[in-house]
């Protein structure tokens, strides 16, 4: 199927996430469909995706499905990283006795780690990140998104370096091989 | 950025306080005030921007119902560039033996100093500077604003810059039903219903090229086969608006009342999106998924979260849409009600419990009487 069909549905934690990741589905010509977003409210957002991932998984699998409409789930890796991330989304569809997601299944699941932060900062070309702490807090990188303005100009930079060279980031790389389920990178 | 607004008596808002994020959906059962709460932005607005007499305005029916009190407050805290203002309008309706008196009595302060009032048809100018120079009086009409006649000059940047900023408060009720195809005149302003987007369309083509680009590729995008929107002349004065369709390789035009109501409610929300949300201060929209299914609006709504976050602009969403409404939520969810003993409008932030997954809409489902 052409890259210029294929459509996605987003979930994801917040709204520089979904800002970022829609940004890099039009660098591919990927349709977004859909954005599910965790609203703002008590709890961790990270959480909120987690829930709702079985949910959105049975929903791409349902009678009436697309299947150039693929879905294209974020999270924040934190603490925990890539492997306990993709573990626990597992056991949530286990829970919820839907099966797990197949190698060529188009469904996608990125997890920055720390987070999404963590990502723009090295794509933006800031130097010494790493996925083990948070960046939230550095005034170096909070300059990046520290208005509207500038964060449109950070995602602009950060989407023209995905998937530009073998990046350092664990998470990142784990992502570029995610990415051509739904059709965000080479087949 | 409207950090604060105050309403009393104003249909069902009495006494109401709310300070309203950078970016929100406002939800709620029908009655609940909350299209009342625009209508009262855009009071102001037709007073102080366009020169409305408060009667012309609504006043006095948009008095609450229940109360028997002559003066309808509005009370509005901007912030603009660094620049604090605060905006007190009362409409008063007084009665003298069998005549009944309407008019209205204004404060408009900067920075805590007062810039402007006026009472009893007594106009007060303090000037930009107002500890130094002595205040000029004069009499002016008692129940229109003095804001919306001033001539901006030297010593009025100020008050010339707050009416600037309400007149970038951008309120739209959407009614695809209302809107002609005939753009009979040239018009800077757009109807809250988008009623005169035609003739609105017309002018703003011929300001912002760029912008009308802009139009173009969205609609491309948003309607299938849409190609072009045009003016066609058909009389000397009148224009009709008309959209070209490209499918299968061949060209086809059509009037705009052969367009569906969703259709004509796309291109003139893309319409407003491009020509004014990105001069906008505050964007407040209500109920404007009538017409349109989820997956038409939505990407209409990421352009304008987008536009709102890029520019620093303030977006406020009545919706009762589940997909518009948890879209939205992501900035925040506001939910209005009736108190039950009162009548009056209240409204309280919601707080979804992101850890057991709930989402705004499940809590709009949950009705209950505190809210």
């Amino acid at each position: 199927m052409a890259s210029e069909q294929r459509r996605v549905r987003i979930l994801c934690e917040d709204r520089r996430t979904e800002r970022f990741i829609r940004r890099i589905c039009e660098r591919y010509q990927v349709r977004v469909e859909d954005v599910v977003i965790a609203p703002s409210g008590k709890g961790a957002a990270s959480a909120w995706v987690r829930r709702n991932y079985a949910k959105y998984v049975r929903k791409r699998r349902a009678k009436n499905f697309q299947p150039n409409l693929g879905l294209l789930v974020v999270i924040d890796g934190d603490n925990l990283g890539v492997a306990a991330r993709l573990q626990e989304l597992d056991a949530e569809l286990d829970s919820a006795r839907v099966e797990r997601r197949q190698p060529t299944e188009s469904i996608a699941v990125f997890v920055p780690t720390w987070s999404v932060e963590t990502w723009l900062a090295h794509l933006s070309g800031l130097e010494g990140i790493d996925e083990g702490t948070p960046l939230k807090d550095e005034a170096a990188a909070r300059r990046l998104w520290s208005d509207g303005r500038v964060y449109a100009a950070t995602i602009k930079i950060a989407v023209a370096a995905w998937n530009a060279e073998e990046p350092p980031l664990p998470s990142l790389r784990a992502a570029y091989v995610e990415a051509p389920r739904v059709g965000l990178g080479p087949q | 950025m409207l950090r604060r607004i105050r309403v009393h008596n104003f249909r069902t808002l009495v006494g109401f306080d709310w300070s309203p994020p950078p970016a929100c959906v406002i939800v709620g059962e029908n009655g609940a005030g909350k299209s009342a709460l625009f209508e009262a932005l855009w009071f102001v607005r037709d007073v102080v921007v366009h020169g409305k007499r408060i009667d012309e305005a609504g006043f006095p029916a948009t008095r609450t119902a229940w109360l028997d009190e002559p003066a309808q407050v509005l009370e509005l805290e901007l912030e603009h560039g660094g620049d604090q203002f605060v905006y007190r309008l009362e409409a008063r309706v007084d009665h003298e033996g069998d005549r009944e008196r309407r008019s209205i009595v204004e404060r408009l302060s900067w920075a805590g100093e007062e810039l402007y009032s006026a009472r009893g048809g007594v106009v007060t100018l303090h000037g930009d500077a107002p500890t130094r120079e002595p205040p000029t009086q004069f009499p002016f009409d008692r129940r229109r604003s003095y804001l919306a006649a001033i001539e901006p000059g030297p010593n009025n940047r100020k008050l010339a810059g707050f009416r600037a900023v309400i007149a970038a408060m951008w309120m739209f009720k959407p009614d695809p039903l209302r809107m002609g195809g005939a753009a009979a005149q040239e018009t800077t302003w757009i109807d809250r219903d988008l009623g005169n987007f035609a003739s609105w369309y017309r002018t703003k083509v011929q300001e912002d090229f760029a912008a009308a680009t802009r139009l173009r590729e969205d609609l491309a995008q948003a309607i299938p086969g849409f190609s072009q929107l045009r003016l066609e002349s058909i009389s000397p004065d009148t224009k009709e608006l008309r959209a070209r369709f490209d499918f299968g390789g061949k060209t086809h035009e059509i009037g705009w009342a052969k367009l569906s109501e969703g259709q004509r409610l796309l291109i003139a929300l893309y319409g407003v999106l491009r020509f004014a949300f990105e001069r906008a201060e505050l964007i407040a929209l209500d109920e404007i998924e009538n017409y349109v299914a989820p997956n038409e609006i939505q990407p209409w709504l990421r352009a304008v979260a987008d536009v709102a976050a890029e520019r620093g602009r303030q977006l406020m969403v009545i919706s009762h849409h589940p997909e518009s409404i948890d879209y939205l939520a992501a900035d925040a969810a506001w939910k209005m009600w009736r108190d039950p003993a009162t009548g009056c409008s209240v409204i309280a932030k919601l707080e979804p419990d992101r850890d057991a997954g709930e989402t705004a809409y499940d809590l709009v489902k949950q009705r209950s009487a505190d809210g």
